[in-house]
């Protein structure tokens, strides 16, 4: 698929949904050894939302459907991880204007890998986070790395490289130690267990990907 | 909040509908939603920029206490100690700020800093002009770090009276938050509690149970007095053409003749060392379950004294 329109990106949002609220046992258990318990019903509750409320409405743009989803995750699941996931939707969504700064209908390769580059700028600013602190940023900056070195013209593609880079991501949090968030209160047992925040990144890249894929199959 | 109800989640919601049942005078609630809500003022104005100030639920009067003539415009807070959702504060600016903008006054705390970063974005996408003082008074934390890695506390009290002068004289909100950023590096809390059982005063503990950075074994409040006035001194230094604004808070468990009686020891002590304009005595920021009190001293020049003289009385407390 070298464009991917509303319609698409917003039935690959509500399967990136139902896999995030498939993992809530998951995360919580993660959180539950590693910090404080509840990232799992957090990420539940936000993405719940979003597939009943958002992602119901339609939307004129990639823009509107992005920002939309990130203050649906936002207006849900408070606290900092809010935030942080709701950057991850509203912090790229320039990407998703043209030249004139028209909001597009449907966007390819370029756009996708600029929204998500853009998306982890925003969050390491606004979090403070650097690479290597043990967060979702983790992932995400593996994710854009994949992505960069993906010169294919197929969004499906750029996204499962996404997907695998961001797992390379979750498995190298493994070996950080926590510096930011309440998990640096969890210093000693956090070893060897990936960052929940990254795991939950993992699942959205993946979440895409595949829904991308149904969407594909539900065309032809 | 001691109630655990299965409405815990709606905490902030009944807690403002029951301040706006007592006082529908002073208060209107602005806005509900599960674990954030907001408390904005029975008769709001919009020729002036919108102090909105933001933390947890759970105690009181920081932070909607302080939605009133004077003082703040708007209140948004989370559920039980926890910060408000970007949206909250997002939708108080939008209700507030659209003629003379907006201005964010929040403790530093990464769930705050978090949501009002995010709000303020989003405020300014909508074309609504945006500041943000963040207050990190609390000398005892991020020793020997830079000053702007402190917690806050209730000194932000001072800095909401400080915000709600400027914007009723009418001041522009980028002057107003330039002034307020200052005053905030002139600002300093600490807070003392007394250990009974070993008859031990200690200071600079926390307000989640971190430990005191400093204990004495007597029970003499003059004493108290005097070791409080040398250590936020010596943080804050003020110097010649400053005045001091000094604010106690009693805590929980002190009763409100044992506020004034520290009162009197530290309003003798104080002058000792320093030149000081005003002294307040009260109930601030209800936070703690001990013996004890914050103190706040604000060092203020000349202009600053003029808009901290006034006294303004709220439903509980006259700051």
């Amino acid at each position: 698929m070298k464009e991917i329109d509303v319609i698409s990106l917003q039935a690959a949002l509500l399967h990136t949904s139902r896999l995030i609220v498939e993992k809530e046992s998951f995360l919580t258990q993660l959180d539950n050894i590693v910090g404080d318990g509840d990232h799992g019903t957090g990420m539940r509750d936000g993405f719940l939302e979003l597939s009943q409320t958002a992602l119901q409405e339609s939307y004129a743009s990639l823009y509107d459907l992005v920002y939309a989803s990130g203050v649906s995750l936002v207006k849900t699941m408070g606290g900092a991880s809010g935030v942080i996931f709701g950057t991850l939707f509203i912090g790229g969504r320039n990407a998703f204007l043209d030249e004139a700064g028209t909001k597009l209908q449907s966007a390819g390769v370029c756009a996708f890998r600029s929204f998500f580059r853009q998306s982890a700028e925003s969050i390491a600013k606004r979090g403070r986070a650097k690479p290597n602190d043990r967060t979702m940023l983790d992932a995400l900056l593996h994710a854009v790395e994949a992505m960069d070195a993906y010169t294919g013209d197929d969004v499906q593609t750029l996204l499962y490289e996404g997907w695998q880079g961001a797992q390379r991501g979750v498995e190298a949090t493994k070996q950080m130690l926590p510096r930011m968030g309440r998990t640096k209160n969890f210093r000693d047992v956090a070893l060897g267990y990936p960052d929940p925040g990254a795991c939950s990144t993992a699942f959205i890249f993946q979440g895409l990907y595949e829904g991308l894929q149904n969407s594909e199959e539900n065309e032809f | 909040m001691i109630w655990k109800t299965e409405h815990l989640d709606y905490f902030a919601r009944d807690c403002f509908n029951g301040m706006c049942a007592s006082r529908p005078d002073i208060w209107q609630v602005g806005y509900t939603q599960k674990n954030a809500a907001v408390l904005l003022k029975a008769k709001p104005t919009f020729d002036q920029f919108a102090v909105i100030v933001s933390g947890g639920a759970g105690n009181g009067p920081l932070f909607p206490g302080y939605v009133g003539e004077g003082l703040a415009d708007a209140a948004a807070v989370g559920g039980p100690y926890s910060a408000p959702n970007a949206y909250a504060i997002l939708e108080a600016g939008r209700m507030l700020g659209r003629k003379k903008g907006v201005l964010l006054l929040y403790n530093n705390f990464a769930g705050d800093y978090l949501n009002n970063d995010m709000a303020q974005e989003m405020l300014e996408t909508e074309g609504i002009a945006v500041e943000s003082v963040i207050v990190s008074d609390d000398v005892a934390t991020a020793l020997g770090e830079p000053k702007e890695n402190r917690s806050g506390r209730c000194g932000i009290a001072l800095l909401i009276k400080l915000a709600g002068a400027y914007a009723a004289a009418g001041m522009p909100l980028k002057e107003a938050a330039q002034k307020l950023r200052h005053a905030a590096t002139r600002l300093g809390t600490l807070s003392l509690h007394l250990d009974e059982a070993q008859s031990m005063v200690c200071y600079g503990g926390g307000i989640s149970g971190e430990p005191p950075i400093r204990t004495e074994t007597h029970m003499d409040v003059h004493k108290a007095a005097e070791e409080v006035c040398r250590m936020l001194l010596a943080d804050l230094q003020p110097t010649a053409d400053e005045k001091l604004f000094l604010m106690i808070n009693r805590l929980r468990m002190t009763s409100y003749a044992d506020g004034y009686v520290m009162a009197d020891a530290i309003s003798r002590e104080l002058p000792l060392h320093h030149d000081v304009a005003e002294v307040r005595c009260g109930v601030y920021s209800n936070v703690r379950d001990c013996y004890g009190y914050d103190f706040s001293i604000l060092c203020m020049d000349a202009e600053t004294c003029s808009y901290m003289s006034s006294r303004i009385q709220t439903d509980s407390f006259v700051i």
